[in-house]
């Protein structure tokens, strides 16, 4: 750094081409290439925040801070000058976008920066917390986002012109790949994925036209490098992309859902329900709740409901004002009556790695106790939430409940009534509710009177023969996740998940006039078979649920009889008793003490039998989902290992290239590199080397055993001269009085034999190839292909370190 | 006892030549080595190796011993190689009754001066040609380890420098023939290189015989280099580069003739140094200025074997040196500075 901050020389006189880092003007076209893939990395972010809004202000980062770090590298190539004055061009255009009222001539930060910076990251901080993707591109979010994207278009510039080693900075880009692999629902997507592999291609294959430009001192441009590139990043393209379609396992493409990354676990500051398709797609199941209840019907554990219908997408509600804290004691609910009937429920939770800001019980809670941390109770929907941004992961608590246990009777008896006791909130449809949505209400509930009607004959509508239950129809229809959009799209679709089922139902539910909600939480899941002994000696059993148990129902409310669950959801979860077609008078609790979804269909006798089919062939596509997942992991990782060695060889193979060809290696290194090139070729041809070779007599035998001929023989032995000049030569600038006199000198070019491995640099990769061809040409095919399987050399490599 | 002089004195002090800056006679250097080496074979057919030897062992400022049967050329080599190059040239015959003062010379007083004048024995030459050394006395063979060692010459308390270029070319029959005296250790050690000269193969013999009928082929030798080209050669390779993977090597060939379990003795460090110079003058005969692994290879026997000692059970197998070096070179891995890529 120190050199590089030296005065710099005098403009009149011609600046000396450090061998280091040559004069060139090509490096323009690589920071060219440098924008194009981060842009193209960029797009990926789509759907992480807002579309679009965010690709002017991240252009306007960018661009500057390569206009400068070029034209610093024109003005005074070499060393890092180039890489602080980009440093500052970033900064600079920071305070010029995002604190132009706190700065002087738009770039430098004045009075009052720091104050904005900190409100703008405080900002950023906040709508992470509280939103979920895609986030608001607000400027806080904008400032963030520039900012990693400058430094990474700063980070790849340097490393693929200053550094050369355009390869590396491949890193990086994945680097923005990460956030949308985790964040968004459908992973990266193919096309931004397919964008940043030609972004990256682009840029390997200016960075190398550049490296042969330098090489050849401008002279001229390697012909055709630049295609073999595209060919090769074609080949390498069509193949990512293909492979995983093709291999069992992979339903999306790159980066599918199943094998999407979960740090968090389950649902965690996202919104449940975007995240409870990626949960219901997962093959093996995660983030392992148990729960020991004293419960003698089906238990739904809840977290949360969503009620608010009027987004583009449905969210939770996160009001505080009207939270009560404190959930030792919960109150009840508004719109309902103390008198609610039922048995008191106790439920004991062990969450383990669950982690959610909401709080998993069944309804309808009545106190919660052994619970970490702060906690607050809504009383509109009864969702207990961590206030201080605590979670559920690692809890342990116990939560007293009374079940729901209305009749048929009781709930058919009630009447419509247009003030019912609730917030609006609950019944409002917003103004742009697909009309889909009110003309296949009104056909399923026209005739009925009563709202408890309608209720049953909309789910029953849900679970008829006509609706599919799919966890994949949604993502290929690109209706995955909520919103009043794709409620519309799924009763057009006609296949979906419980989210979709769930959803409409409540949305048809208000059109019929019924206030309705979506809960969001787990099924019952499989009992384990222990039993513990819980507050008053009563007996709980236990059972376990993951994320494939994830599910959304619709709550509706009946005025006297409060918020009813339904489970419009063919093949999951448990159709209560009050809810079954024909309803037997007096018959009370739900119907079975299977709580395993999976056992259920027999019990719920009413169930649609059509339905009954689409179970089973739910239950079969998730297990053959599952072997085919390990099947799929267990083929890649095959042709992973079978292509490694080729992979490592290759590698090997392009950085003695680019030693070779290099202007920045000495002659030494590069007459090394060739030689050894030369040789490792041999050696995985199946002519071993040992090590009492000298490189002449290993030449010699190669040239015997090989068969040849007089041009490549000549090749070789000039790449061998080379190298023995090379390996033990004097080495240049070790000259002194007494040592190399003009005689040595002399005697060199007495006999023109041997090249310098100058001569080497000159020659380039050319003699490599002519031997390498040679030696290809003269073997056996299956010599070739062992030679590409399964490099010898790189044994031999190995066993030289050791 | 045969002593005489093949050539007259050049008159001029061969130490005293000049160091020549002048690169066109240090091109020279390719052209003179292979001009010798036609030379030589214009007399000894079929020999090359052998004749190649002798100028590299000339160059690298060593001695060489020439062993064989009688009658296979070994004088006529040395006397060869004595011819082309415009020096000084003197020849003992070691016989039994030869005494050191008949090789080193001996102070004679002079009656009109009244004092002791050193007169210079035949070792005082650019090269002596020493014939059949192991038939002299010990104490005749050991004044000639003085020479060759130190290239002085001393004699009642005087000491008297040798020329430069000096180089003692010693033939003798194998110790099983009658009448000799096996060189000791110590005096073997003193020669840079032994080499065999074979017979010739049969077309060679038969030219041999056709050209050999008239006239002695010696005859139209002339000398083709003069002292201080030679001088001149052995600087430059002197300047051979020697990088320290090729010193590596050496070392662990010496050390693995020490640790062979069929030897007695393996190679002194003196024999490494020998090996080395000997690899120097290889290299720059092939028009190299640095040594290669494959030099000190090819010197390894010339210059090792007849050094080495080995033990009764080997030479009851019929081992022999050139085998065991050949076994050490074939077992000794290459060093290399630059790690592989």
């Amino acid at each position: 750094m120190t050199a590089t901050l030296s005065p710099s020389p005098p403009p009149t006189a011609p600046a000396p081409a450090a061998p280091r880092h040559p004069v060139d003007p090509w490096h323009w076209a690589v920071s060219g290439a440098v924008l194009l893939a981060v842009l193209a990395a960029a797009t990926s972010l789509n759907g992480v925040v807002e579309p679009w809004t965010w690709l002017l202000p991240l252009v306007r980062i960018i661009v500057p801070v390569l206009l400068v770090t070029s034209l610093v590298r024109t003005l005074r190539p070499g060393g890092h000058l180039a890489t602080l004055a980009g440093v500052l061009a970033l900064a600079g255009s920071l305070v010029g976008q995002f604190l132009p009222a706190q700065s002087v001539l738009a770039v430098i930060p004045a009075a009052g920066a720091r104050a904005e910076l900190g409100r703008l990251m405080a900002q950023a901080g906040e709508t992470v917390a509280s939103q979920v993707a895609p986030v608001g591109a607000d400027p806080g979010i904008l400032l963030v986002l520039c900012s990693v994207l400058g430094i990474i278009a700063l980070l790849v510039d340097v490393l693929s012109t200053t550094l050369r080693r355009p390869a590396v900075s491949g890193l990086a880009l994945i680097v923005v790949m990460v956030p949308p692999a985790i964040v968004k629902p459908a992973g990266v997507g193919i096309f931004s994925f397919v964008l940043t592999v030609l972004g990256f291609l682009l840029l390997l294959a200016l960075a190398q036209w550049r490296e042969n430009r330098i090489a050849a001192g401008g002279a001229r441009a390697s012909s055709g490098f630049v295609g073999r590139s595209a060919v090769i990043g074609a080949v390498a393209v069509v193949v990512s992309v293909l492979v995983p379609l093709v291999v069992p396992g992979f339903t999306s493409g790159a980066f599918p859902q199943g094998a999407r990354l979960n740090v968090w676990g389950t649902a965690s500051g996202l919104n449940p329900a975007v995240t409870l398709g990626s949960d219901l797609r997962n093959p093996t199941g995660f983030g392992r709740i148990t729960y020991a209840t004293n419960a003698q019907t089906a238990l739904y554990l809840r977290a949360v409901t969503l009620e608010d219908f009027s987004g583009r997408r449905w969210e939770p509600d996160q009001r505080i004002n009207g939270r009560e804290t404190g959930v030792d004691t919960i109150g009840t609910e508004r719109g309902t009556t103390d008198s609610a009937s039922g048995p008191t429920i106790y439920t004991r939770i062990t969450t383990q790695s669950f982690a959610s800001p909401w709080l998993l019980a069944p309804y309808a809670p009545e106190g919660v106790i052994g619970l970490a941390g702060n906690w607050s109770w809504d009383p509109a929907n009864l969702s207990v939430l961590a206030t201080d941004g605590g979670s559920t992961a690692g809890q342990d608590y116990l939560v007293r409940s009374r079940s729901q246990t209305p009749t048929a009777e009781e709930l058919g008896a009630v009447r419509s009534s247009d003030d019912a006791p609730v917030p609006g909130v609950f019944s409002e449809l917003p103004g742009d509710t697909p009309e889909i949505v009110r003309t296949t209400t009104e056909d399923v509930t026209g005739e009925l009177d009563g709202p408890y009607q309608k209720a049953l004959a909309i789910q029953d509508y849900l679970r008829g023969p006509s609706f599919t239950y799919s966890v994949e129809a949604p993502v290929e229809g690109g209706y995955d996740g909520s919103g009043m959009s794709v409620m519309a799209r799924f009763l057009e679709a006609r296949s979906g998940y419980c989210v979709h089922y769930a959803g409409t139902m409540a949305v048809m539910a208000r059109a019929a006039g019924i206030p309705s909600r979506v809960a969001i939480g787990y099924t019952p899941g499989a009992p384990t078979g222990d039993v513990e002994v819980g507050p008053g000696g009563l007996e709980l059993k236990e059972f376990e649920v993951d994320s494939r148990n994830a599910h959304a129902w619709p709550e509706l409310y009946f005025e006297g009889a409060g918020w009813v669950r339904f489970e419009p959801t063919p093949s999951r979860g448990v159709v209560p008793a009050y809810a079954q077609q024909a309803p037997t008078p007096g018959v009370r609790a739900d119907d079975s003490d299977a709580l395993d979804p999976r056992g259920v269909s027999g019990a719920t006798g009413s169930t649609d039998a059509a339905t009954a089919p689409a179970d089973e062939a739910a239950g079969t596509r998730s297990e053959a989902a599952g072997t085919g997942m390990l099947t799929g992991l267990l083929v890649a990782s095959a042709l992973v290992l079978l292509v490694l060695p080729f992979l490592l060889r290759t590698l090997r193979t392009l950085s003695r290239r680019r030693i070779v060809s290099g202007t920045s290696t000495s002659a030494r290194q590069a007459a090394a590199a060739a030689w050894a090139e030369t040789t490792a070729t041999a050696v995985d041809l199946g002519h071993p080397r040992v090590p009492t070779d000298t490189p002449r007599v290993f030449a010699q035998r190669l040239a015997r055993d090989a068969a040849l001929d007089d041009s490549s023989a000549a090749s070789l032995s000039r790449l061998r001269n080379a190298y023995e000049q090379a390996e033990y030569a004097r080495p240049a600038g070790a000259v002194t009085g007494t040592g190399r006199t003009a005689g040595a000198a002399v005697l060199q070019g007495a006999v023109a034999e041997h090249a310098a491995p100058e001569d080497v640099a000159t020659q380039g990769w050319a003699d490599v190839g002519i031997v390498t061809r040679a030696l290809r040409r003269n073997s056996t095919r299956s010599a070739r292909l062992g030679a590409r399987v399964l490099p010898r050399s790189l044994w031999d490599g190995l066993r030289a370190r050791r | 006892m045969d002593t005489r002089h093949d050539t007259a004195e050049t008159g001029e002090d061969p130490r005293l030549v000049a160091p020549t800056g002048d690169p066109g006679q240090e091109r020279a250097f390719h052209d003179i080595s292979t001009r010798i080496l036609g030379a030589i074979e214009t007399v000894i057919d079929g020999k090359p190796y052998a004749a190649r030897l002798a100028l590299t062992v000339l160059l690298a400022q060593g001695h060489l011993l020439l062993e064989d049967v009688p009658g296979v050329g070994k004088t006529m080599l040395a006397k060869t190689l004595a011819r082309t190059i415009d020096c000084t040239v003197n020849r003992i015959q070691f016989t039994p009754d030869l005494l050191p003062s008949d090789v080193t010379g001996v102070s004679i007083f002079d009656q009109e001066s009244r004092r002791f004048e050193f007169r210079p024995g035949p070792v005082f030459a650019n090269i002596v040609i020493g014939d059949e050394i192991n038939r002299a006395s010990a104490k005749t063979q050991s004044s000639l380890l003085e020479c060759m060692e130190e290239h002085q010459v001393t004699v009642d308390g005087r000491t008297h420098v040798l020329g430069e270029p000096f180089m003692v070319v010693a033939t003798q029959n194998p110790i099983e023939m009658e009448g000799t005296y096996p060189l000791p250790e110590a005096q073997r050690d003193r020669f840079m290189a032994r080499i065999s000269m074979g017979y010739p193969d049969a077309g060679a013999e038969a030219d041999m015989l056709e050209s050999h009928q008239s006239v002695s082929p010696l005859a139209g030798i002339r000398p083709v280099a003069t002292v201080s080209d030679v001088a001149a050669m052995m600087r430059q390779v002197r300047s051979v580069h020697v990088s320290p993977s090729v010193k590596h090597y050496t070392v662990a060939l010496g050390r693995a003739t020490r640790e062979h379990p069929r030897l007695r003795l393996g190679a002194s460090p003196r024999s490494l140094l020998q090996l080395l110079r000997a690899s120097k003058a290889s290299a720059a005969l092939e028009g190299r200025d640095f040594v290669l692994p494959d030099d000190i290879a090819a010197m390894a026997d010339a210059v090792l074997a007849h050094r080495l000692m080995l033990d009764r059970k080997a030479t009851s197998a019929g081992d022999t040196a050139s085998g065991i070096v050949a076994d050490v070179v074939s077992r000794v891995p290459v060093a290399r500075e630059t790690q592989r890529r």
